[in-house]
């Protein structure tokens, strides 16, 4: 038998991998204000560089490929919307695909840590492009709902070679 | 190729360069044997290379190439290439070491080159170990100058100083923007773009292209509330000889050295006044002006772009083949500036350049479709630089610079038809 606690556990992984697909679902159907909607007002997304350790990397020492606060996030999506965003007119299909999700031990500002995998595929101008790497997410339960504060995308790769870009939202 | 590489009317102001420059395999071979392996190309800065045994190892121009700095304290380029059988030496890209071991068998070289253990020695001849050809080869040509350290691969080229023409006092003034030295900050964006390299040598100093090309960040800085200042664009080209050259203007961002812009607030402005006025003491009125308040893009024959812009971008790459490239890009900062200022300086590279950023993703998309473009080379075979050619005095906007680039290309790879 399942006891309390089991349950719960079952619950919140639920949760948090329904937002997690949720995401992926708005990205991939390039719904960037519905996208946007499920981070926190003080929201943070990166993508570290790729020769420098996960562990080490900070967005206030090394250069990162991407360190947007909400600002710019809004702003990354403002662009995304517009046909001047010539890297993405017409738009790339794109294919998000996330797995393993783990539940890490809670932060201590009270939210959670949680990992997964991403493969995400882009396809336009008849080639596609692979990322593939971990999410490192923080999540805060807010009403009853969960939401994205800060999301970091470590790259499995060596460079982006061949990809040039990240002109979509990892 | 039957057709010239370059038309340079100067008297009608008309200069076009054959497509097929970009397309042609022989023209790639020829760029390979009378360009990368002729011209001084960009190794590394000083700064990534701090203390004894510091080493970064990196690709230049497809040959593999350790920049060492030996416990004997002397910076070298030595071939990451073992003198046994040809595997690569050190495959780690960047660390601290006092010697490489070769994986294949065993041979062990002190970071000064020098083969310090061979197993199986008792097999080889008694003076085999102390002969210089048993030592990992050093590049022919290591010289630098301001922090920038170059290689040639061909050991009677010019000196470097004499090669760089007029691009050194615009190294000078990167050099000169802070009394503790430049470094090159952590993190590297390494990507490739499936366009041949010259694409990025015009784009890297495209004053032209910034309206139409990058609409989306122009409406960024405008749409973000006090990230500018009421500075209009406006500035000049300049030819540096040898196929260098720069465009010089001013520009409504903020610069971290020094232009102030009201997002920085009181505080920054403080801080921004006190770096201006340490330059006005330290240079000199003048020089503290064009340092502050000019942004440069600098392209340095054949393959280094220098971009003082809203941040300074260091960026290299070389041909993989006629329609792909590599490409490394750093970003350069002041040595012990305050966290502060690092931060806006990074938050100001990485917004406008690279991978990620909102400008380079559309460069990277202009680029690749004009190679699509030349695929039609046989029927629509010239491009255009014309811009600009008749003015007195060439604009920012103009290309003069790229005239420059594509008249040292074409002696160099025209020297090699009249042999």
């Amino acid at each position: 038998m399942a006891s309390e606690s089991d349950l719960q556990e079952m619950f919140q992984y639920f949760r948090i991998q329904k937002l997690l697909n949720e995401e992926a679902k708005c990205l991939d159907d390039w719904r960037l204000q519905d996208w946007l909607s499920l981070y926190t007002e003080d929201a943070s997304y990166y993508v570290p560089p790729t020769d420098i350790a996960a562990a080490e990397a900070d967005p206030t020492k090394h250069l990162y490929y991407i360190a947007d606060n909400r600002g710019r996030m809004e702003e990354r999506v403002t662009r995304l919307e517009k046909k001047t965003c010539h890297a993405e007119f017409p738009r790339s299909k794109v294919q998000h695909v996330v797995s393993n999700i783990v539940v890490n031990d809670s932060l201590e500002n009270g939210r959670l840590s949680v990992s997964a995998s991403f493969v995400i595929y882009r396809s336009k101008n008849g080639s596609t492009d692979m990322f593939m790497g971990s999410y490192l997410y923080e999540l805060a339960d807010i009403e009853g709902q969960l939401r994205i504060c800060k999301k970091a995308c470590s790259l499995a790769l060596d460079g982006l070679r061949p990809q040039a870009k990240i002109s979509i939202i990892l | 190729m039957e057709t010239p590489y370059i038309i340079d009317d100067r008297d009608g102001g008309r200069f076009k360069v054959a497509r097929e420059t970009f397309t042609s395999q022989e023209v790639f071979e020829k760029e390979r044997d009378l360009i990368f392996k002729n011209c001084w190309l960009y190794l590394g800065h000083e700064s990534e290379l701090k203390e004894a045994s510091a080493f970064v190892a990196r690709t230049v121009a497809d040959q593999n190439i350790l920049f060492v700095r030996g416990r004997d304290n002397v910076i070298r380029a030595l071939f990451n290439v073992c003198p046994h059988r040809g595997s690569t030496v050190c495959r780690e890209k960047r660390g601290k070491a006092k010697t490489f071991q070769c994986m294949y068998h065993g041979w062990v070289f002190k970071n000064t080159g020098e083969l310090a253990h061979l197993s199986g020695e008792n097999a080889y001849s008694k003076d085999f170990k102390e002969g210089d050809e048993s030592n990992l080869r050093p590049v022919p040509r290591l010289e630098q100058y301001a922090g920038f350290y170059f290689i040639c691969f061909n050991k009677d080229v010019e000196p470097l100083e004499d090669y760089l023409a007029g691009s050194k006092e615009y190294l000078d003034v990167i050099a000169a923007q802070s009394a503790q030295g430049m470094e090159i900050i952590g993190g590297t964006q390494e990507y490739s773009i499936q366009a041949n390299w010259k694409l990025l040598v015009e784009n890297s100093v495209d004053g032209y292209h910034a309206e139409s090309t990058h609409a989306t960040y122009l409406d960024y800085l405008m749409n973000t509330n006090g990230s500018l200042t009421a500075t209009r664009l406006a500035g000049k080209g300049y030819d540096l000889g040898n196929g260098h050259a720069v465009i010089e203007y001013s520009a409504p961002w903020g610069r971290p050295v020094a232009q102030w812009i009201p997002m920085w607030g009181e505080d920054g402005k403080k801080e921004i006044d006190q770096v201006y006025d340490e330059l006005v003491g330290r240079v000199g009125a003048e020089t503290a002006e064009k340092i502050a308040t000019k942004n440069r893009n600098m392209i340095i024959f054949p393959n280094l772009v220098v971009n003082d812009i809203m941040a300074i971008t260091v960026r290299t790459f070389y041909p993989t083949s006629p329609n792909s490239m590599m490409v490394n890009g750093f970003a350069m900062g002041v040595v012990g500036e305050s966290d502060w200022r690092r931060e806006y300086r990074l938050s100001n590279f990485l917004e406008f350049i690279g991978p990620g950023g909102f400008a380079t993703p559309d460069d990277v998309e202009a680029l690749e479709q004009c190679q699509n473009g030349f695929k039609s080379a046989a029927n629509a075979p010239w491009n255009d630089i014309s811009k600009g050619m008749k003015a007195a005095v060439p604009s920012f906007d103009d290309e003069l610079q790229m005239r420059a680039f594509w008249r040292e290309w074409n002696r160099r790879v025209s020297e090699f038809e009249e042999k």
